[in-house]
């Protein structure tokens, strides 16, 4: 007798597997009436199987009517499709505790949920099969994963929403540009512009909408900017621009045209068309070249605040310094 | 033999077309608005195809949200739902609002959620009724939101897709008082094919 | 003399599984591969019955339709197709037709179709 032979033979107790499996398995007939509770639910629910058993689930667990499960079960009898209910979206199902002592993170475990169709030899569906896994350790590492990102990204160089330059990498170029045209005595210019009433983006549309117009503005910057002019993330809602090899006449030419573009453009998300303005506060290391660091973001940044106070959407230089 | 003969893309576009009609009747019951189908496509291609095949169908001037769908049993493959520009947000209102599935969510948790079931309902009943026909069954992993509002050459860069050879199949739709469509890819991974075409083979056997 | 079906469907294969769902009778059956065809078939020769499809390239069923009751008022047009919203059945039946069948049409449901003409 060969061995595949021998082991079609051997037919193992398929109940102990479903008991054994570690995962929630439950059954549902069409009035969503428990039928069948395995183990790891009665572990987890601490509700043995006798004390289930005929109950309606949604009486048993009311919560589940705001998760949308009558709809999703209805679908899987009408028309025998599979539905489910993703952890990243709903945290967990059916409220069970962790068994777990040791790490607290979560008070309640977090599950991914499937509803599949259990269909009779007709083939018409008879019994809703909802399976529940413990999610919560993925759930765990992929936060920790995130944090260890969060951390990473402090050391790169590049801000992760808008894929510019980060702050760091503005800081240790324009240092670098600060000291190399005082030493050649070229002009320098830089300019901070702030997106206006961005508060206002958030309240209506959401964060998430918020950040998605963010990356939208920082994609059309190329268009209306130089090829040489360097641009970064400053904060949350202030982009800043080093215009090397320029003087303020021309620097303020080109934040104009920029400044212009952005209130002509139109960001499409989710089907909504936002439009915003910019305000931008420019300054320059002046003909003797010898300005900080500290003093060129400084003057600009208090002529973004005057474009700011005045009537928004609007270029503001700051006066010329006579050096010290 | 993997070869798509004449016959067997026939019988694919048919079946095919008779699994998109029944995602197409759901998706019209659900929200009550009469929608037009087109005739399924059917053909061999690498899946790195789709964005020039998006292109062509006139979708590359619009951002486009895809729902992705992978499905195993006797063939493996996944399912894409195409929703150009605005579409996907109006259909998810629609859907919000005609049917009654409102849980309980933020809102920006309820917008993913429900573009997600509206694609785990469309690829669900067509791929189903494909391979109810077929007298096969199929499991399905949960949906996932591809990209969402993504342009398309972003797309081309941004996603990677696996060079094997697939089965591309191609339906769309249309809602009559709506700016909304929506395309439908099917692709079948090729070293399925052979299976999935000696079952097509035996469905044609048996009308002859 | 035998009963004359028109079957009108762009895909071999659908016109096959429509074939397979008649009942066995001795019927003269005809094939039409799109609605052009189908109504040139029928002007040449009234058929007792037409099975047509709805989701068709060029001509669409709906206009094949609505173009073969204007050629005879009286004829018998059954939609056999994919297409099973509520709004295309109601759409068949304003435009004349005698009803709309899912795709895979069964033999039981073509059949009553079938006797019914025989009673005429």
């Amino acid at each position: 007798m060969t061995a595949p032979l021998e082991c079609a033979r051997m037919q193992p107790d398929f109940s102990q597997i479903i008991q054994s499996v570690n995962m929630g398995i439950l059954v549902l007939d069409k009035n969503l009436r428990i039928v069948f509770w395995n183990r790891w639910m009665e572990e987890h629910s601490r509700l043995r199987s006798g004390e289930v058993l005929g109950r309606d689930i949604m009486e048993l667990y009311p919560n589940l009517e705001k998760k949308g499960f009558r709809w999703k079960a209805e679908t899987v009898f009408k028309m025998g499709n599979f539905a489910f209910f993703s952890q990243q979206l709903h945290s967990h199902l059916i409220p069970l505790h962790l068994a777990r002592y040791l790490t607290a993170d979560f008070e309640q475990m977090q599950q991914n949920a499937t509803l599949s169709p259990l269909r009779d030899p007709l083939g018409r569906v008879e019994y809703l099969c909802v399976s529940i896994e413990d999610a919560t350790d993925s759930v765990i590492y992929r936060e920790r994963l995130e944090s260890a990102k969060k951390d990473l990204e402090v050391m790169s160089l590049t801000d992760p929403l808008t894929n510019l330059p980060n702050r760091r990498h503005l800081m240790e170029t324009l240092e670098r540009e600060i000291s190399k045209h005082g030493r050649q005595k070229r002009p320098l210019s830089i300019a901070i512009l702030d997106v206006d009433h961005f508060k206002n983006i958030n309240d209506s549309h959401g964060h998430m909408i918020g950040d998605k117009v963010l990356a939208g503005l920082a994609g059309i910057f190329p268009r209306h900017l130089r090829t040489y002019d360097f641009v970064a993330r400053y904060g949350g809602e202030e982009f800043c621009v080093v215009l090397v090899n320029t003087a303020m006449e021309e620097a303020l030419f080109v934040m104009e045209r920029l400044r212009a573009a952005v209130e002509n453009e139109t960001f499409h998300h989710e089907g909504k068309d936002i439009r915003l303005t910019i305000s931008i506060g420019i300054s320059s290391n002046g003909s003797s070249g010898d300005m900080s660091m500290d003093r060129m973001l400084n003057s600009a940044d208090k002529a973004l605040y005057r474009a700011k106070n005045t009537s928004r959407n609007r270029c503001e230089v700051a006066p010329a310094i006579t050096p010290l | 033999m993997i070869e798509l003969t004449e016959e067997r893309r026939d019988a694919l576009t048919e079946l095919l077309n008779i699994g998109f009609g029944r995602s197409i009747a759901c998706l019209a019951e659900m929200i009550g608005i009469f929608i037009r189908i087109s005739v399924p496509s059917v053909r061999l291609v690498r899946p790195r195809e789709i964005v020039d095949i998006l292109a062509q169908a006139e979708v590359d001037r619009h951002e486009i949200t895809l729902i992705q769908q992978s499905f195993r049993g006797e063939f493996n493959g996944e399912a894409v739902l195409a929703l150009p520009g605005k579409s996907g947000h109006t259909l998810a209102r629609m859907l919000e609002s005609d049917c009654g599935f409102r849980p309980d969510m933020e809102p920006d948790k309820l917008h993913m959620e429900v573009l997600l079931e509206l694609g785990n309902i469309v690829i669900g009943a067509c791929l189903g009724k494909f391979a109810e026909i077929l007298d096969s069954l199929l499991s399905f992993n949960p949906p996932q939101i591809f990209q969402d509002n993504i342009r398309l050459d972003r797309l081309k860069q941004a996603v990677s897709f696996p060079d094997y050879g697939a089965l591309l199949i191609l339906t769309s739709f249309r809602l009559e008082r709506e700016e909304v469509t929506g395309y439908m890819f099917i692709f079948i991974s090729s070293e399925f094919l052979e299976t999935l075409f000696t079952s097509v083979d035996r469905f044609l056997d048996d009308l002859k | 003399m035998a009963l004359s079906v028109l079957i009108v469907d762009d895909s071999r294969v659908s016109r096959q599984i429509v074939r397979r769902g008649l009942p066995e009778w001795n019927l003269d059956v005809r094939e039409a591969a799109g609605g052009r065809e189908g109504l040139d078939m029928y002007r040449e020769r009234r058929a007792d019955i037409v099975l047509l499809d709805l989701t068709m390239p060029d001509m669409s069923g709906f206009e094949t339709l609505e173009s073969l009751m204007k050629l005879d008022p009286e004829a018998r047009v059954l939609i056999i197709t994919a297409d099973v919203q509520s709004g295309s059945r109601e759409r068949v039946r304003t435009l004349g037709g005698l009803a709309l069948l899912p795709k895979p049409v069964q033999k039981q449901d073509l059949l009553p179709f079938m006797e019914d003409l025989l009673n005429d």
